[in-house]
């Protein structure tokens, strides 16, 4: 049984009919296979997009990180393993391929990832919705991208701890770690917000 | 671990509980958390709307056919091995080898059968052990049937040539080998006659 929550469920979960068809098309693309390669590019091109975005929060590097995750993807498939999920495989290069994408901007970029700023709270009158929700996103898009990652796979991927650790190659405990450092950013917002 | 660490795992737990992704005991012992715990009910509405705020949002992914067509010009040509997968690029530079070293070992052998020289001899064939061998150098235009009319004997055989540059390998019945000897060195159309030792 799931979550009673199940109406704000994002259709992003791999379900097990695509994991099968993404297992195959990536044996497929060990033996060279175009058509299955750009098969999956399709698939995956918006959630890499969602992900990407999400960890580097810069619009300009999200093309440049889908492709050089998927060049990875074209390049390696012959060292996929089954342990995990093809998706969770690509979401782990897609992370990578992310925080080093921000490392090569943040040089050319004054806005530097190492000094997070604390969460400003923006202390609207409002309770409309989708005014806290943009309110919501603004502040997670202020947390480091670990943990913009950690959050994103959590509640818009819908990724268990272990798939999440999987794809940040880290952990469990650092999973979990991160989510309860975000959460405590979030909460002085969060609590305005719900009025706690 | 004491009742308060316990419950502090579990509300940990609670983001997982929000996607559903816990297995049925954590899904359980969370819910008994939920049924008695203030703050984690207090979490639990915190957590929710930062779901809601994700999921309300609306990513529009663009630009897929442009970075596609970017990512093909990357890849070169289909066949281009440099992306290959690494075991098929292994066997395919393993493949490319065994066929060009057989046909350098096919040419190098195509190439070294007419070779000769004035001091060995080209012709492994079997000789009559009375024959001699004599080496000759013949004008150009005579060839191997001219050569043997040159001889004046029917015994005569040509072993190898005349090459390219006239050289011949001749054995000669050794009884009348001096003779032939002097009938082709009185020929002006050979410019060389002479015995090899065997």
């Amino acid at each position: 049984m799931k979550s009673p929550n199940d109406r704000f469920r994002p259709n992003t979960a791999p379900d097990s009919a695509d994991a099968a068809d993404d297992a195959a098309c990536l044996a497929a693309v060990v033996s060279g296979d175009r058509e299955a390669f750009e098969r999956l590019y399709r698939r995956y091109y918006e959630r890499l997009f969602r992900f990407s975005l999400r960890v580097t929060g810069r619009i300009h590097l999200v093309g440049d990180v889908i492709n050089e995750t998927m060049m990875v993807v074209w390049r390696r498939a012959s060292e996929y393993r089954a342990a995990a999920q093809v998706s969770t495989w690509i979401f782990g290069i897609a992370y990578r391929k992310s925080l080093k994408a921000l490392a090569r901007d943040g040089r050319h970029n004054a806005e530097s990832l190492d000094d997070v700023p604390e969460i400003e709270l923006q202390m609207a009158e409002t309770v409309d919705r989708d005014a806290i929700h943009a309110e919501i996103r603004q502040a997670i898009a202020c947390l480091p991208p670990d943990h913009r990652a950690v959050v994103d796979l959590t509640f818009h991927f819908n990724r268990s701890y272990e798939e999440i650790a999987q794809i940040l190659g880290c952990p469990v405990g650092t999973v979990k770690s991160r989510m309860f450092h975000a959460r405590a950013k979030l909460r002085p917002l969060l609590g305005h917000l719900l009025g706690d | 671990m004491n009742t308060l660490d316990t419950r502090d795992a579990l509300r940990q737990l609670l983001p997982w509980h929000e996607n559903g992704t816990l297995n049925d005991i954590e899904r359980e012992r969370v819910r008994a958390l939920l049924a008695t715990d203030l703050e984690a009910n207090r979490q639990r509405r915190e957590l929710h709307a930062i779901r809601e705020a994700l999921v309300d949002e609306s990513t529009l992914a663009s630009d897929m056919g442009s970075n596609l067509q970017r990512l093909r010009a990357q890849m070169g040509p289909t066949n281009a091995i440099a992306y290959m997968p690494m075991t098929a690029r292994w066997l395919a530079i393993a493949a490319s080898a065994i066929v060009s070293l057989g046909a350098v070992t096919f040419y190098a052998g195509t190439r070294v059968g007419p070779y000769q020289t004035l001091t060995a001899t080209a012709a492994p064939e079997p000789v009559a052990a009375d024959a001699d061998l004599v080496r000759v150098d013949v004008a150009a235009g005579v060839d191997a049937a001219a050569l043997m009319q040159l001889t004046g004997d029917a015994q005569v055989r040509v072993l190898s040539g005349p090459s390219e540059h006239g050289v011949a390998t001749l054995a000669v019945p050794h009884a009348r080998a001096q003779q032939i000897i002097a009938r082709l060195s009185a020929d002006p159309r050979l410019r060389f006659v002479a015995p090899v030792p065997r």
